[in-house]
């Protein structure tokens, strides 16, 4: 646990989001844009917590329910919903992909002093898909690896139905 | 440039490089086939001086060394004091090869290694054997070529010439009196006088520097561009000022030579600098009309895509356009979309190339097959300058390279059994458009399939079942089944592991298709069908449920509405009766698992595919839609059935349906792996 800022990148910028009422981030160097919640056609056979692909400027992005993904119930979309596209270097290639999440807050600085590693237990979500753990405005908050998030050996898994 | 470490450039010298040896290649070849030849035998020398020059430049010691002796012989070949004769011309091929080798493990190296005990003994082995036919140092340049000189017509004009050599020519590799002589040989007269004023005291000069400068007054048919193509090498360091006495007799003559060649006046367009400037010149530079520049093929695919881009948003706008019904809106959105057309027709030109570049590899290898299976065969190319895009080409060489192979090792037999044909086989190489696509053509006049034995030997290995009938097509078709091999024994030529069915696959990955045609005793021919360009198709627009799916419209062959006495009739089958046949159905919205009811699924999509006919069952048709295609992201690899998205004029994304991924998953179905 000596140098858990190593893996994801480097900066101390973390961009903080809702997923209901509980408070996570990531890493800006991830972040490329974020835009208001749109049109995402659903692609077949995915999992569910693939939500589909979108059209940001002409190219086709493929966008995740976050929540499912992390295994919490996804709540229905609101005006507040956004998605957060991230681009990043899965397995040696460059993808972009779009989270859903229900609200973006804000960024926020993150010291050294202030970064706590993630429970070994305890944890709703799985162990390999939290980075760290913080506290901002006396809350916990819980800052998100991208890399076990945006695995693709577990995202691109097809759920075959076999009914006609 | 000097100052510029090799890692930055070595992907650019690669491809220099190897443009330059496969130039050296074709003209190689060319000489073997057509004779001896001025203008193929300075290619070659000037692709190997230039590797050498660019080698020299980078410091890549080991390409220089065997580089300069392929040269030094070249350099004799090509003032006629060696003859080329066959043995040579394929000792000269194995040299390129290695001098490839060597450029290959220099870029991949970094030229940080010395080369390879292997890449060593290689060099040793072709410098001594190019060394052991190097005639004596040749300086008699009147020396008569042995080769039957070409008369030809042309003008003779004379010049006068000022030339100072950059003080470092000799240093770099180069031999000024060499330029002086290859140009005395191409003049009628010629009278160098030279100024050694800049010559410095002897305590001052450094052997090594060039001091001299020339004035030479000379009478030639070459152009203004030729003569200063003879300096092409030095020009940038040179001093060189060349007026046109215009005075002078300029009357035709018949004299002895050939003009230097258009294509090296080319390469001197390409990579020589502005031409000095010292001296006006009096007569007109001679346009080139095939002018070409280098351009990263990604700036083209982002230009290409941008303007797809612009397709998709003016599709947005003739649609409000049309919602407005402001007439002479509808008219000047119209103008624009025409406009926007033939931006994209051009724009798709860019990244279209002639086939003839990557036809002419074939010679290599059947040249070099056929020796080593002691068959005579030659190649015939038709349609070289038939244009494809780019990537079509790029992905299209491998699966071509495997069929001649197969042609040649399988299909053309030894010169003894060929009865009553010429016992050298031919083997064609055809390309043409038809009807939006393109056809490329492999045809031998060899033995042609035998349906017997095809049959026997899919029957053994379990691909059909005995007594199944099949038409002699899809009997022809087993030769690109996996696991499908007639040759008795798998030699080192084919049946390395990649068989047919990964040609298949290859095609078909570009949505390409193969017919087979063949009689027996007189040989195959295999089309292959292919798209023009990867990045547009035209679709066929349906919607199942909420999702907008796209199919290729050259599959689709008819659209029906499904009624409900059909429903009825139906039985809960999957097929229906279409025009007294049977139509296997897929639901489409079922097979994705939409949450639709099935009530409103009411419109069929017929598509053929492999010589069938095939129902997709959809909601909504909306008809012909141009689509450009976008990839789907790495983490939809695994999806069947789906092989891409568009984006349409409404901004949403549709997807475009993999008809054959569909049809075989039917078959499956057919077939009673499922119920």
């Amino acid at each position: 646990m000596a140098n858990i800022t190593s893996k994801n990148g480097e900066g101390n910028q973390f961009l903080s989001f809702y997923l209901k009422d509980e408070m996570f981030a990531i890493n800006v160097a991830y972040v490329r844009e974020i835009i208001e919640y749109t049109h995402i056609t659903r692609v077949p056979m995915m999992q569910n917590f693939v939500a589909g692909v979108t059209n940001i400027r002409g190219n086709v992005i493929p966008v995740l329910e976050l929540a499912g993904r992390l295994g919490l119930k996804p709540s229905p979309v609101t005006k507040k919903s956004c998605i957060i596209t991230l681009e990043t270097h899965a397995e040696g290639e460059e993808i972009a992909i779009g989270l859903i999440v229900d609200m973006v807050d804000q960024v926020y600085d993150i010291h050294e002093s202030h970064k706590l590693s993630a429970p070994e237990f305890g944890a709703k979500i799985r162990k390999e898909f939290m980075q760290m753990m913080t506290k901002v405005e006396d809350k916990f908050m819980t800052v998100l690896d991208l890399e076990g998030i945006l695995k693709m050996s577990e995202l691109s898994k097809v759920t075959f139905k076999h009914t006609l | 440039m000097t100052g510029m470490s090799f890692s930055d450039i070595a992907k650019e010298f690669r491809e220099e490089s190897l443009e330059l040896l496969e130039a050296m290649e074709n003209s190689l070849l060319q000489i073997r086939q057509e004779g001896m030849d001025d203008e193929a035998i300075n290619a070659v020398f000037r692709a190997a001086h230039t590797i050498k020059g660019s080698a020299g430049m980078y410091k890549l010691d080991y390409v220089v060394t065997f580089t300069h002796i392929a040269e030094n012989l070249l350099d004799q070949v090509r003032n006629g004091t060696v003859p080329m004769t066959e043995a040579l011309s394929e000792l000269l091929l194995e040299c390129k090869d290695h001098m490839q080798n060597l450029v290959e493990f220099a870029v991949a190296t970094g030229n940080t290694q010395p080369p390879t005990p292997t890449l060593e003994e290689a060099t040793a082995r072709l410098g001594g054997a190019l060394k052991a036919n190097l005639g004596a140092l040749a300086t008699d340049h009147a020396h008569a070529p042995t080769t039957a000189p070409t008369v030809e017509v042309s003008i003779v004009r004379q010049w006068t010439m000022r030339l100072s050599f950059g003080r470092s020519v000799m240093e770099q590799g180069f031999e000024p009196a060499s330029f002086l002589a290859y140009l005395r040989k191409h003049s009628q007269s010629f009278k160098a006088g030279v100024d050694t004023q800049y010559v410095p005291m002897l305590e001052e000069l450094r052997p090594t520097e060039s001091y001299l400068k020339f004035t030479i007054e000379f009478a030639t048919h070459l152009n203004r561009e030729e003569i200063l193509d003879v300096f092409e090498f030095v020009r940038e360091e040179s001093d060189i000022a060349l007026v046109e006495l215009v005075d002078a007799p300029v009357a035709p003559t018949t004299e002895v030579a050939k003009p230097i060649s258009a294509a090296q006046a080319n390469t001197a367009l390409k990579t020589a600098p502005a031409a000095p400037t010292s001296a006006p010149a009096p007569t007109a530079v001679v346009a080139q009309n095939n002018y070409s520049i280098r351009v990263d093929a990604e700036k083209i695919d982002q230009l290409i895509n941008q303007i797809g881009e612009m397709v998709i948003a003016n599709a947005n706008v003739v649609q409000q356009s049309i919602d407005l019904q402001n007439s002479e809106l509808i008219e000047s959105v119209s103008i624009v979309s025409r406009m926007l057309e033939d931006i994209r027709e051009s724009a798709m030109q860019i990244r279209m190339v002639q086939i003839g570049e990557t036809f002419n590899r074939f010679k290599r290898i059947v040249m070099d097959l056929s020796k080593k299976l002691g068959k005579e065969i030659e190649l015939v190319i038709h349609g070289a300058e038939t244009e494809l895009d780019k990537t079509v080409i790029e992905k299209i060489t491998d699966p071509l390279v495997h069929i001649v192979r197969n042609a040649i090792d399988h299909g053309i037999e030894m010169p003894q059994n060929r009865g009553t044909k010429n016992p050298k086989g031919t083997l064609t190489l055809n390309a043409y458009h038809d009807a939006g696509t393109v056809v490329i053509e492999i045809a031998d006049d060899g033995k042609g399939l035998d349906e017997e034995v095809l049959y026997a030997k899919a029957v053994e290995k379990g691909l059909i079942d005995a007594g199944a009938h099949l038409s002699q097509e899809e009997i022809f078709k087993l030769i690109l089944a996996p696991g499908f091999s007639t040759a008795a024994a798998v030699t080192d030529l084919s049946g390395r592991g990649v068989g047919m069915d990964v040609v298949k696959r290859n095609i078909e990955a570009l949505r390409g298709t193969i017919e087979i045609k063949s009689t027996k005793g007189t040989g195959t021919t295999l089309a292959i069908r292919l798209p023009l360009t990867l990045a547009i198709i035209d679709g066929f627009l349906v919607q199942v449920g909420e999702t907008f799916f796209v199919v290729p419209l050259d599959m689709v062959v008819e659209c029906i509405e499904l009624s409900d006495i059909q429903k009825e009739a139906m039985h809960g089958n999957n097929y229906i009766d279409l025009r007294g046949t049977i139509l296997p159905l897929l639901n489409v919205g079922t097979f994705f698992g939409e949450s639709h009811s099935e009530e409103a699924r009411a419109n069929i999509v017929v598509v053929h595919y492999a010589g069938r006919r095939y129902g997709f069952i959809v909601d909504a048709l909306f008809g012909e839609f141009q689509t450009v295609i976008k990839p789907l992201g790495k983490i939809f690899a695994q999806l069947k059935g789906v092989s891409g998205a568009t984006i349409l004029g409404s901004g949403k994304v549709a997807l475009i349906l993999d008809v054959p991924m569909l049809v075989s998953y039917i078959l499956t179905l057919r077939n009673g792996s499922e119920s």
